[in-house]
């Protein structure tokens, strides 16, 4: 066990027994890492994100002694932030899509890595992340951004450690044909749905 | 060795296990396919983290803990009677120690456990309205101050700083900081 987990449980378990103060600390650890999560999923919206992760905070004062220290204590907060989330986006009439978004037409991949080196290409990336269906975000997020383990990513999204690798793997290729055809300029960052590749 | 595609992210981000490691990058050695794959999941990773994370939202904290002060507050008018007496017990030393903010705090009273230690002293600030979340978030880390209560109904927010921390000075700091702070005052507990 890292010495950051650790000093995380022992953080929880002074929030179970009414520590306010160890909460504060909690937030000031979690806050932005839930923050960026959530808010990358509204599309952006820093508002609701915040509302979203007041919940999930609200809701680790009231569940700390519920952590049974069965994963990370992150990974508790964080899954449920995705779980808030899915009620969230489900009140609001908003589509998960998941993993149902038909693969576009497939095209030769260039040198995919080299298109995301630069500054300009950061933007093709940050591009081609937002048009992933939603279930393959979460997951190249959490395996990226945040450095989780696929296990670690079962339990936030709530789904078998397959479903994760499945993800994972449609996400990289779909990020690759995405990168390409925006390398090749058969489509633009303008294009608000997507990179199919134009008609010729 | 079949391609061990799956295991690459895992490998990647440093989560795969040491011995599954091993047999990756024995596997890399001689597989050119995979050594580029490896390269351009390194180069997303690394393009992905470069995206800064948001700053600690200090007004959201200072509403979460008005949250948990207003559950407890719900909790102990919903109490059975021996934890009420306890609540009782606590509240009037809290009440006893926090005298003089309560009055001007909209009779906004904190419950704590009994026993639970309380700082002598905390600094009553209200901030210019103009001032952003970034300049007085910055200005806290400067005096190590954390906001435990407010804003209360006149704007008026409580901070703590920790203990062994001069307060005046924190509260001088605090009061130097033009376009940021509209006034700074010290509250004893005694």
């Amino acid at each position: 066990m890292t010495d950051s987990v650790a000093e995380e449980q022992a953080l929880l378990q002074a929030v179970a027994d009414g520590d306010q103060r160890a909460l504060q600390t909690l937030y000031r650890r979690w806050q932005p890492r839930l923050q960026y999560y959530v808010q990358s999923r509204l599309g952006g919206d820093a508002a609701a994100a915040q509302d979203v992760v007041h919940e999930v905070m609200l809701d680790v004062w009231r569940q700390a002694g519920r952590f049974e220290g069965r994963s990370k204590p992150l990974t508790w907060a964080m899954s449920m932030a995705h779980n808030k989330l899915v009620d969230y986006l489900r009140k609001w009439s908003r589509e998960d899509s998941h993993d149902n978004v038909p693969e576009p037409e497939d095209h030769e991949e260039g040198d995919t890595a080299a298109a995301i080196q630069g500054s300009q290409e950061a933007a093709y990336l940050h591009h081609c992340i937002r048009q992933l269906p939603d279930g393959q975000r979460d997951a190249i997020q959490l395996a990226f951004f945040d450095d989780m383990a696929y296990p670690d990513i079962a339990e936030v999204i709530d789904c078998p450690l397959g479903t994760v690798k499945t993800r994972i793997f449609h996400a990289r290729a779909q990020l690759k044909r995405c990168l390409s055809a925006l390398m090749k300029g058969l489509c633009s960052l303008d294009e608000p749905d997507g990179c199919s590749p134009r008609p010729s | 060795m079949k391609h061990p595609d799956d295991d690459l992210p895992a490998f990647v981000n440093g989560t795969l296990p040491a011995s599954d490691r091993e047999a990756i990058q024995a596997h890399l050695a001689g597989c050119e396919q995979c050594r580029e794959e490896v390269h351009w999941l390194a180069t997303l990773r690394e393009q992905m983290q470069n995206d800064p994370l948001p700053a600690v939202n200090e007004m959201g904290m200072a509403r979460l803990m008005k949250a948990v002060r207003d559950e407890e507050k719900q909790t102990a008018t919903s109490a059975p009677g021996w934890w009420r007496g306890a609540l009782a017990a606590a509240v009037l030393v809290v009440v006893a120690q926090f005298g003089v903010i309560t009055s001007q705090w909209q009779q906004e009273t904190v419950y704590r456990p009994l026993g639970e230690t309380v700082e002598d002293a905390r600094i009553q600030v209200r901030f210019v309205e103009t001032a952003s979340e970034a300049q007085i978030r910055e200005l806290l880390d400067r005096v190590e101050g954390q906001i435990v209560a407010g804003p209360s109904a006149l704007g008026l927010y409580l901070i703590a700083v920790p203990e062994g921390a001069s307060v005046e000075q924190a509260a001088t700091t605090l009061r130097s900081a033009e376009g940021i702070v509209e006034q700074a005052m010290v509250e004893s507990a005694e």
